[in-house]
């Protein structure tokens, strides 16, 4: 906490340190980079950066929630002995003594519909419907034997996000913030940015923080209204009467130190001169009008739009602002194919459409700037679709939830580039080379940054938490 | 009844009643019954003792000297209503008709008046004096008030469960699945504590004996530590979620022991412990401190200075309504929904109740009736560390962050408050500026402003008030607290705005977000 620093100031030496006007700046180098005077216990200084056990290879992260689990049979994972078999009853094993979301009976294998082509000098076999991160495969990591412990939505999700499929754990963002910090002192360390018709089922606890302060929680920033909740001032109080009151603030409770003595206030008045420079730091950031039109087209996106493109968009504007980790959360990848709103031929192709030209965007654009070399992508869903077909509907197709296999892509910082890790067996059913649990890319994403997920733990109601509880094996296969 | 003049012992003329009155009826089987023409209807006092009085009707004057001759007729079709053991006897009164306006006196208080006031034991006095409170005209408007009251506040129920008298077989499930169950599991306690009463049930009551037994020192220590950590910030134990041997020692394990034992020993009174530990010279002492002193214990374990700590997330709100004159002060019922931006419900994927925000002073009650939904909790209440409701919480962090600074500052439910202060300053004082802003500081943080904290407010107030004068329409659309009919004019809306601008700098002071 900046309160060692402080000591080493006599109280007349701290307040002529702060000349009129120019209190914020003067506070801000006086205080250090520290944000939070009273945390419970862990780090003296939550939001200042820190250092990590071993050198980091990524210095944030750009986490790609597709939210709904899309089809890794359709996507990423080409099974052509699925096709030749479509439509006939599957193997005993696949449904016997299994427990599924939806499907009931004897389930038939499903092909998929959709063509596969190789790509790349990989020669990753990838579907026709993202032929933009066609283009870029040659950046990707995939990961195609992920497993997992659940198969609902919610649950899922925040077991991929906190390690644990009950809510009140951390997210893994609360705990990079925690563990590292924050390099930009204007913008939360962890922020989050939600695209698609609704949320996540599994709600803000996905960013929660869980048992840590709050000051690690995600932030989203919306797109309805402020950006950040309260960051307008209200209607009738212009920015001038902002700073006025502002000063009178920092006056008073700059007379109150001095009477009482007490460093939190001196944390407050900082509190009060980053929430005044959010005020002005965060519009800037959402204004997206800036970017030139080349940037617009790559990305086919269009300011004021609100979009899973614009998101990725905001994402780089982020991560060149330097906050250390950005979650795009995109609906509707739940392709059951008991309605067109939840199909293959239809819904499944919509998020593509909605999200192909962009997701590629953002590694072409994070790469050309120089970013990618220091900044992970991860692309996921909570979990993966069976290779069986669920057959509630005669007009559309779609599969169920899966535990067992699912694909995963990671590209940039410090992981192999046009790798494809992990087999699944011939029909796409079960992960049979090299699977990787969710607890395993927890710890190799915290690997990463340069975290020991093993070390990166809280002391709370009398025993240490982390987020691979645990479990977790960092996948050195993949690393660079 | 009929009766017969002394005159004429042969002429029998019938005797109407006008009214009957009894000590005890039943619903069905009133006194009225024995009085009126039919047949079918009777009077039962539920086979108890009492008595009735039936008053004769004015028009029928009975000369003195006549014969009475009464007959009962037992019409009554059940045979518990059958008449046992009864007395009549009459008497001639002036005042009948004030006579039939007072309530019968059930027998046991009637046979209490035939004892002799020096004779009567004290609790008979006492049950007299009692039946009389509860008829005398004297105490009626208070008897109504009672009963007013007591309707208001319905006795609070305790939900208890029943224990089942075939205990249900628990056991171990295997790696927590439901699937796999293993061994059968008993109720016990863990053997580190202290033993279970003998003879004692394996029961919620016999645990609740168990805690409270002697030999168990937790319970008073926990909750003392817990009333300790309210007031003071942080507990004897700073860990008050863990007294095991993973959390912290406590700083002054002799003044926990001894809070405890006075605990116990003044009967488990709350009450009268957090009046003990307030009135403390440690508690009273100020929250200021040197740099020397900072230096020796930043963290105040050793409690040499008063406590000095950020409000609770629901304590914000409710400070800010209640200096503000805002906040509603009625207790319980159902939850309500104070405003909150347009969009996190929206953001649950569900399809759960909208937030319709609530209005007539429900969106201004205190914030435990906030109604809450763990995928998408009140937003200003969880970045001020207010737990989600995930999982039980004991002790909270208490952060410092920018996202606090701008609710305070910028939130529709604190500019409100902000405005109602600011219109508190302006009516409730008739005085100069500089008292009236004193009268604003005073009411946030409870002490007189020094002579240069109300410079500073006056000195912000004109500096608004020039701005609002030059923009009217910027004062109108400030939310100044407005009375329902009120049109101000722009003179009149720019001085408010100014002083809601000075009310929104003053529920952003530390001392008034600090408890000290």
């Amino acid at each position: 906490m900046h309160r060692s620093r402080l000591l080493h100031n006599t109280r007349r030496q701290f307040l002529s340190s702060c000349p009129t006007g120019m209190g914020a700046m003067a506070l801000s180098s006086l205080l250090g980079e520290s944000t939070s005077a009273a945390p419970v216990n862990g780090p003296a200084k939550p939001a200042a950066v820190k250092n990590t056990p071993f050198p980091a290879r990524a210095k944030r992260i750009i986490y790609l929630h597709m939210a709904g689990g899309p089809s890794q049979l359709d996507l990423y994972d080409y099974k052509p002995r699925l096709s030749a078999l479509n439509g006939q009853l599957c193997p005993d094993e696949f449904y016997k003594e299994q427990r599924f979301a939806f499907i009931q009976g004897h389930p038939r294998l499903l092909g998929t519909p959709f063509r596969f082509r190789r790509h790349g000098q990989c020669g990753a076999t990838m579907s026709e419907h993202v032929p933009h991160i066609a283009e870029v495969v040659d950046e990707l990591c995939f990961i195609k034997s992920m497993q997992t412990d659940q198969f609902n939505h919610a649950p899922a999700q925040l077991f991929m996000q906190t390690g644990s499929p009950i809510l009140g754990r951390p997210s893994m963002g609360a705990w990079l913030s925690y563990g590292l910090g924050t390099e930009n002192q204007d913008l939360p360390a962890f922020v989050v940015l939600v695209s698609g018709k609704r949320g996540p089922s599994g709600g803000t606890s996905l960013w929660g923080n869980g048992f840590l302060p709050s000051i690690h929680q995600g932030v989203q920033l919306r797109s309805q209204g402020d950006p950040v909740l309260f960051l307008s001032n209200p209607q009738g109080l212009n920015r001038r009467q902002r700073r006025l009151t502002i000063d009178k603030i920092r006056a008073l409770n700059e007379m109150r130190l001095e009477s009482v003595g007490n460093p939190e206030i001196a944390t407050r008045i900082k509190q009060f001169e980053l929430a005044y420079r959010m005020q002005h730091s965060v519009p800037e950031l959402m204004a997206m009008d800036r970017e030139p039109p080349h940037i617009h087209r790559m990305y086919g996106t269009s300011p004021g739009r609100k979009s899973y493109a614009n998101n990725c968009l905001l994402a780089r504007r982020l991560v060149e602002r330097g906050v250390r980790f950005v979650q795009l959360y995109h609906w509707g990848w739940d392709s059951h194919g008991q309605d067109k709103g939840e199909s293959l031929r239809y819904s499944f192709v919509e998020r593509c459409q909605q999200t192909d030209q962009a997701t590629a965007a953002l590694i072409t654009d994070l790469k050309q700037r120089g970013l990618l070399e220091d900044t992970l992508i991860v692309w996921g869903g909570e979990f993966g679709r069976t290779p069986m077909a669920e057959g509630r509907s005669k007009v559309y197709i779609g599969r169920d939830h899966h535990q067992h296999a699912f694909t995963v892509w990671l590209a940039g910082a410090g992981v192999k580039r046009g790798l494809s890790y992990g087999k699944t067996d011939d029909l796409g059913y079960m992960a049979v080379e090299n699977p990787v649990h969710v607890h395993d890319l927890q710890a190799t994403i915290l690997h990463l940054m340069g975290m020991d997920h093993e070390s990166l733990t809280y002391r709370y109601q009398g025993r240490d938490f982390r987020l691979t509880d645990v479990h977790g094996n960092v996948v050195h296969d993949i690393l660079t | 009844m009929d009766y017969a003049p002394a005159a004429h012992p042969a002429q029998w003329e019938a005797v109407r009643f006008q009214k009957a009155m009894a000590s005890v009826e039943t619903d069905g089987n009133t006194i009225g019954g024995v009085i009126d023409d039919n047949h079918n209807t009777h009077w039962s006092t539920n086979q108890k003792s009492g008595h009735a009085m039936l008053v004769t009707d004015k028009s029928c004057e009975i000369p003195a000297g006549s014969v009475l001759r009464i007959q009962m007729r037992h019409n009554s079709p059940s045979r518990r209503h059958s008449v046992g053991r009864f007395r009549l006897w009459t008497l001639s009164v002036n005042n009948a008709e004030e006579l039939s306006k007072q309530k019968l006196a059930p027998l046991p208080e009637l046979s209490l008046m035939e004892i002799p006031w020096s004779a009567r034991t004290q609790e008979q006095h006492r049950q007299l004096a009692a039946y009389f409170r509860s008829v005398t005209p004297l105490l009626a408007a208070v008897r109504t008030e009672i009963a007013t009251l007591e309707k208001k506040f319905p006795p609070s129920t305790t939900l208890v469960m029943v224990e089942s008298n075939e205990p249900r077989e628990t056991r171990i499930f295997h790696r927590g699945s439901f699937l796999d169950p293993g061994d059968l599991v008993r109720p016990h306690v863990p053997a580190a504590w202290h033993n279970w009463p003998e003879k004692e049930e394996f029961s919620r009551l016999g645990l609740a004996r168990w805690l409270m037994h002697p030999d168990n020192p937790l319970v008073a220590r926990v909750t003392m530590n817990r009333i300790w950590a309210l007031l003071f910030g942080k507990g004897i134990v700073e860990t008050s979620e863990d007294f095991g041997i993973q959390g912290s020692p406590p700083s002054h394990p002799m003044l926990l022991d001894y809070l405890a034992a006075e605990f116990v020993s003044c009967g488990w009174n709350l009450q009268a412990m957090q009046k003990k530990i307030v009135t403390s010279a440690t508690y009273c002492q100020s929250s200021g401190t040197t740099p020397n002193r900072l230096e020796r214990d930043p963290d105040n374990r050793l409690f040499a200075r008063g406590p000095a700590f950020r409000l609770d997330a629901e304590m914000i709100r409710d400070n800010a309504l209640a200096v503000s004159g805002l906040l509603t002060r009625q207790l319980g019922g159902p939850g309500v929904f104070p405003y909150q931006p347009p969009g996190i419900y929206e953001q649950i994927h569900s399809y759960a109740t909208q937030w319709e925000p609530s209005i007539n002073g429900q969106q201004f009650r205190r914030a435990l009736y906030t109604w809450w939904k763990r995928t998408a909790p009140y937003p200003s209440m969880i970045t001020f560390d207010a737990p989600r409701r995930n999982i039980c919480v004991e002790r909270r962090p208490r952060t410092n962050t920018p996202l606090q600074a701008l609710i305070t500052l910028n939130d529709p439910v604190f500019v409100q408050c902000a405005a109602a202060l600011g219109r508190r300053m302006t009516t409730e004082i008739k005085g100069n500026e500089r008292q009236r802003a004193a009268y604003g500081f005073r009411l946030c943080v409870a002490r007189p402003p020094t002579s240069a904290e109300v410079d500073l407010l006056v000195q912000l107030y004109h500096e608004n008030l020039a701005i609002y004068q030059q923009d009217p329409a910027a004062a109108r659309i400030f939310p100044i607290h407005r009375l329902s009919d009120e049109l101000p004019t722009d003179a009149a809306a720019a001085k408010l705005a100014a002083w809601s601008v000075v009310g929104n700098v003053l529920l952003n002071l530390d001392e008034t977000l600090t408890k000290y």
